[in-house]
């Protein structure tokens, strides 16, 4: 069976290596799939989006993390044996817009809405180690735990702006006013933990900065904090096959009335509880209520501030290009900001199977995750409308034990 | 493998829509997953000495710090509180009104000389008609008037006199003097005379006075006077101006009285005053000549007779508290007529100190002296008094407990026993033996009273009453009766200490018993000398007298398969999420300094005391190494291990109760010595197999 899943992959991957990008945007869709200009009227594009990947955790481990939540043993001693190298990234996003665009004969404004949860992790592997198996495999080592970051947070928002669009170039730029309904940062710096045999003791230096808003409310009601971003973006037509075309996401930042922010800077020994007079031992050393001495042991020092983070975001340029009307290329590369993200490269194929119909095997490296395959379908039912189903979920389908990214995506793009 | 591969799709296009669906709008937060692994933390650490097995108040330790347990287990205490609480009986104190007192009392009743002239026939209408003239008044003999009437009612209606005195003063303002003069006075309603005085001359423009003994005699508000007989005597020759508003001025004025009975307006005045001693009782031959009550009380049971509101003070001048004697003030409202009232009071006397020579009516001892006073206020309203009314107080001191008393504190004799005391030193031995190098057993005697005794042991045995093993005790070493001194004073403790045995085989027979009770017999006499004419003797109630038993061993020793139990609460309840361990194991670290190893079991048990589950050590803490003389030298590390699973716990958390028992050993039969710088690092850490967030 194992054999099997591999050999599948490996056609996969195959198939993907002349893919076309695809995103969700309502310009390069028509571009990149069909090579088809849709700067002008109006329009109502849609998505959903999904993605998650790691350079350490395999999509075994993040299936079961996310469907099963739960990790079993085996799946996170599997993955920790197959840690190749110090530092591992894990990240993903979730996300769901809608935008309307009126169809003015240069100028158009657009409106929309949507929300995005974005994860990203950067984390020593000892880290990911001491997370899925605990430091009992590892006693009488140094697990080194930072320096590591660990980044979340949970929007939505609203936008409004202009499009400009004339024969060959098209722009435009939205405000965005986003409603931050949690935010959760992770700083360690050098930090690093020893068990001693038996665990006789634990030894630790810990540099720690956490950040974090409320959780209580539920994340439609909740709004911790406020922010401002701008996303703007242009296609240049360079001739009839080809389009460049860049954008960047969320360039601005979230200000929080008060954020909960923990920082522990120590070297801690723990050798246990000092029980003066083990023969008077009692169940009161398991009660609640020693927690507080112990922060204040450890030096954790507690503060609940104003405070303005940047958004998270990304920037991306891109290339749609055409070798014949049946065959094209995509080309994408997209960095991620306050993500723990590495730069991503993501090439497509685009077959025009039809004039209604392409189908584009993708390939994409960097990210969180090394390499991942995909395929997407784009079908035009008629002619206002486009659907797209892109998916990169063929390894994790195949050979979740040794893949490490998946990704889904459904769009959908209505002209009027 | 399609049907995986479809299904693997199906799942994640479904999740994704979901997924979509869900953060667009109401959706779930997302659950971090579980995670199964495996903690290793220490968790508790201490250090196991001597010092922390045998408590500070029996340790003792030599020069090179050799240990040694200097046990001491009281035997037999004894406190004044023993003594029976002292009373006095009800005793009556009959306080009767001793006086009464009206005050002085007048009355003014005149005649006129024509009031008399019309009362005389023809004679006296000459003096009218000779009225503003001079005129020859005759001799005028036998001549009456009256009644004269006096109304005091307003006073008293009623007087029996105890003794007293009615004056009676006649001012004679008519122009000739008089003779003869006879008068009388009577009580109006029933006409009794009180008295009867005569004159033989009042000259004219002078008065006369006579006076009544009241002694016995009872006079009303309402009084008549009456002059059976006056002679006026004439002018003789010469001629008088006649006036007849000339006047015969009759005043009769009581005086000096003690009243018997009454019914008066009574002005304020002290009616009783009585000074007395009341004894105690219960004393056997105790003599005190103070005491301080503990507690105790002051019953008082008033009777009163007396028609008006009676106000009475009692004290006890030498009864004081912070230098405050003793004193109730209370009042009693009037009796009805023929009748009487009670009231019935409690005073607490606690902290009182009470001077009970009975001073100053007498000098001795168990008795107090106290004061009683009564008073009746001006009402303004008429009330019948007697000095035949009488105000009963009952007395009675109850309950008293002296916290300190003086005197001569009695001969009493006590026997003691058979008697049970525990002692708790092998209070957690179950078994196995333990032989000691030498022990010292001796009794110690303490006595923090200023009295005598004397304390005769007849037997000593300890006792274990689960095994019901006993070894009895050889007195043969104690100087039996032994006599025990009084303390000098309040702060200073007579003691002293005999030795009862020092042979060691036997003591350890004794210890092997792993007593928890020591039985006993004695008699315990005081005052053995009976000197009852010291008076200079005191106890405190919180001063005792003391038997101890003192054991005392150098820990030299040597021990095969001793057990030491103890049981413990435990409330499960407390362990803090314990239902994320699924299952692990405990270790137990060990550095052992002690020259002893051991072996540890834990067992749990219910409220009802069923077994639950136990913990068991597999293997045991070894000694350090020992030199020659017995002295600890080298530690010794022991890790002791005990897995687990999950149902193991479950039971633990269940538990009310843990038996721990630990069983210690000698390497070999040798005697080992325990200083104190001997000690036991341990570590108790645990690997857990932890399920993280699993809701």
């Amino acid at each position: 069976m194992r054999i099997t899943r591999n050999l599948l992959t490996l056609c996969v991957a195959l198939t993907a290596s002349c893919s076309v990008f695809a995103q969700g945007e309502w310009l390069w869709n028509n571009q990149a799939y069909f090579q088809n200009d849709s700067s002008s009227g109006g329009l109502l594009w849609m998505h959903f989006d999904y993605h998650m990947g790691s350079s350490s955790l395999t999509n075994s481990l993040l299936n079961e993390a996310i469907f099963q939540a739960e990790i079993t043993p085996e799946t996170a001693r599997e993955t920790t044996d197959s840690f190749d190298g110090d530092v591992g990234r894990a990240g993903g996003y979730a996300e769901g817009e809608i935008w309307y665009r009126s169809g003015g004969q240069n100028w158009s404004w657009i409106a929309g809405a949507g929300f995005r949860e974005l994860f990203g992790a950067r984390l020593e592997n000892d880290l990911f180690r001491l997370y899925l198996r605990g430091n009992a495999p590892y006693a009488d080592e140094t697990l080194a735990l930072g320096p590591s970051q660990l980044y979340y947070s949970s929007h939505q928002f609203m936008g409004l702006g202009l499009e400009r669009a004339s024969e060959k170039f098209t722009w435009g730029f939205t405000l965005n006013l986003l409603k931050v309904s949690r935010y959760q940062s992770v700083d360690l710096n050098e930090s690093d933990l020893f068990t001693a045999p038996f665990g006789e003791f634990v030894e630790s230096n810990v540099d720690l900065t956490y950040e974090t808003t409320g959780s209580n409310e539920a994340k439609l009601s909740a709004w911790y904090g406020t922010g401002v971003t701008l996303n703007t973006y242009f296609q240049w037509n360079a001739s009839e096959r080809t389009a460049f075309y860049g954008k960047v996401k969320d360039l601005g930042f979230l200000q929080f009335e008060g954020l909960n922010t923990s920082v522990l800077d120590t070297a801690y020994r723990f050798e246990g509880a000092d029980v003066g007079n083990i023969l008077q031992l009692d169940d009161s050393l398991f009660e609640d209520g020693s927690l507080d001495s112990l922060e204040a042991l450890l030096g954790l020092r507690t503060t609940n501030e104003s405070q303005t983070k940047m958004a998270p975001g990304y920037f991306m340029i891109g290339l749609s290009t055409s070798f014949s009307e049946k065959v094209g290329l995509n080309l994408e590369l997209r960095q991620w900001w306050r993500a723990a993200a590495l730069p991503q490269l993501r090439v497509g194929l685009p077959l025009r199977l039809s004039e209604r119909f392409t189908v584009e095997p993708s390939l994409r490296l960097g990210g969180w995750n090394t390499a991942n395959s995909g395929l997407s379908l784009a079908y035009e039912p008629f002619d206002r409308l486009l659907l797209v189903l892109r998916s990169e979920q063929f390894e994790n389908l195949l050979v979740s034990d040794n893949s490490s990214g998946q990704s889904l995506m459904v769009g959908g793009m209505l002209r009027f | 493998m399609f049907n995986y591969l479809r299904k693997r799709l199906t799942l994640h296009l479904c999740s994704l829509l979901g997924l979509g669906a869900i953060l667009g709008g109401c959706r779930q937060e997302f659950r971090p997953p579980s995670v199964e692994n495996e903690l290793l933390v220490p968790l508790v650490q201490s250090q196991l000495s001597i010092q922390d097995i045998i408590s500070d108040s029996v340790r003792s330790e030599d020069s090179d710090g050799l240990v040694s347990i200097a046990y001491r287990s009281s035997l037999y205490s004894s406190s004044l509180g023993s003594f029976d609480p002292l009373e006095t009986e009800e005793f009556l104190q009959v306080a009767k009104l001793q006086s009464l007192e009206l005050g002085s009392q007048s009355t003014v009743r005149e005649v006129s000389l024509g009031q008399v002239a019309l009362a005389s026939g023809p004679l006296g209408n000459f003096i009218i008609a000779q009225n503003g003239n001079n005129a020859v008044i005759p001799t005028i003999p036998g001549l009456t008037y009256g009644p004269l009437l006096a109304d005091g009612s307003n006073l008293f209606e009623t007087v029996t006199f105890d003794s007293g005195y009615m004056d009676i003063i006649i001012q004679n303002n008519f122009p000739t003097g008089l003779s003869n003069v006879l008068f009388e006075v009577r009580n109006q309603s029933n006409d009794s005379l009180i008295g009867q005085e005569t004159f033989a001359s009042i000259p004219a423009g002078t008065n006369q006075q006579r006076t009544i003994d009241l002694t016995d005699k009872t006079v009303e508000g309402l009084l008549k006077g009456d002059i059976l007989n006056f002679d006026i005597d004439g002018s003789g020759a010469s001629a008088v101006p006649i006036d007849t508003n000339d006047k015969l001025i009759v005043t009769l004025r009581v005086r000096d009285t003690k009243v018997r009975s009454a019914t008066a307006i009574f002005p304020a005045q002290n009616v009783i005053e009585l000074l007395d001693t009341a004894a105690l009782k219960n004393t056997r031959d105790l003599r005190g000549i103070t005491a301080t009550a503990a507690s105790g009380f002051v019953d008082l049971r008033v009777v009163s007779t007396v028609e008006d509101t009676m106000f009475f003070d009692y004290l006890i001048p030498e009864g004081k508290l912070n230098g405050v004697p003793f004193a109730i003030s209370e009042k009693i409202p009037p009796a009805p007529s023929g009748g009487s009232v009670e009231r019935i009071y409690e005073f607490d006397v606690s902290g009182y100190t009470f001077d009970l020579t009975g001073q100053p009516i007498i000098n001795a001892y168990n008795a107090f002296y106290s004061e009683l006073f009564g008073r009746i206020d001006s009402t303004g309203r008429l009330v019948n008094l007697s000095l035949n009314d009488s105000i009963l107080m009952f007395v009675k001191l109850r309950d008293f407990i002296p916290e300190y008393i003086e005197g001569y504190l009695g001969n009493l004799e006590t026997s003691v026993g058979p008697e049970a005391s525990p002692i708790d030193l092998f209070r957690s031995f179950r078994g196995g033996e333990l032989n000691f190098e030498d022990i010292q057993l001796s009794l110690a005697i303490s006595n923090e009273n200023g009295v005598p005794f004397e304390v005769d042991v007849k037997q000593l045995e300890g006792l274990n009453s689960g095994t019901g093993d006993k070894a009895t005790i050889n007195l043969s070493g104690l100087p039996n009766p032994l006599q025990i001194g009084a303390a000098d004073g309040l702060n200073s403790v007579w003691e002293e200490t005999w030795d009862i045995s020092d042979a060691t085989d036997d003591l350890n027979k004794l210890i092997n018993v792993f007593p928890d009770v020591l039985t006993y017999e004695m008699e315990v006499i005081s005052n053995p000398l009976q000197d009852s004419n010291n008076l200079m003797q005191f106890a405190v109630d919180s001063n005792l007298l003391n038997a101890f038993i003192d054991l005392e061993m150098p820990l030299s020793l040597s021990a095969s398969g001793l057990m030491l139990v103890d049981t413990i609460e435990f409330d499960g309840a407390n362990v803090e999420s314990p239902e994320e361990i699924l299952s692990g194991t405990l270790y137990l670290i060990g550095y052992n300094g002690l020259p002893l190893e051991a072996s540890m079991k834990m067992t749990f048990y219910d409220q009802n005391f069923n077994q639950l589950t136990d913990l068991t050590f597999e293997n045991r803490m070894l000694s350090a190494q020992v030199n020659s003389n017995g002295k600890a030298t080298e530690v010794t590390k022991s890790v002791l291990e005990w897995e687990f699973v999950k149902a193991d716990l479950d039971q633990i958390l269940r538990a009310s109760f843990v038996i721990a028992e630990a069983s210690f050993d000698t390497e070999t039969t040798d005697p080992v010595k325990i200083y104190s710088t001997d000690q036991l690092e341990l570590t108790l850490s645990g690997k857990f197999n932890y399920l993280y967030g699993q809701e």
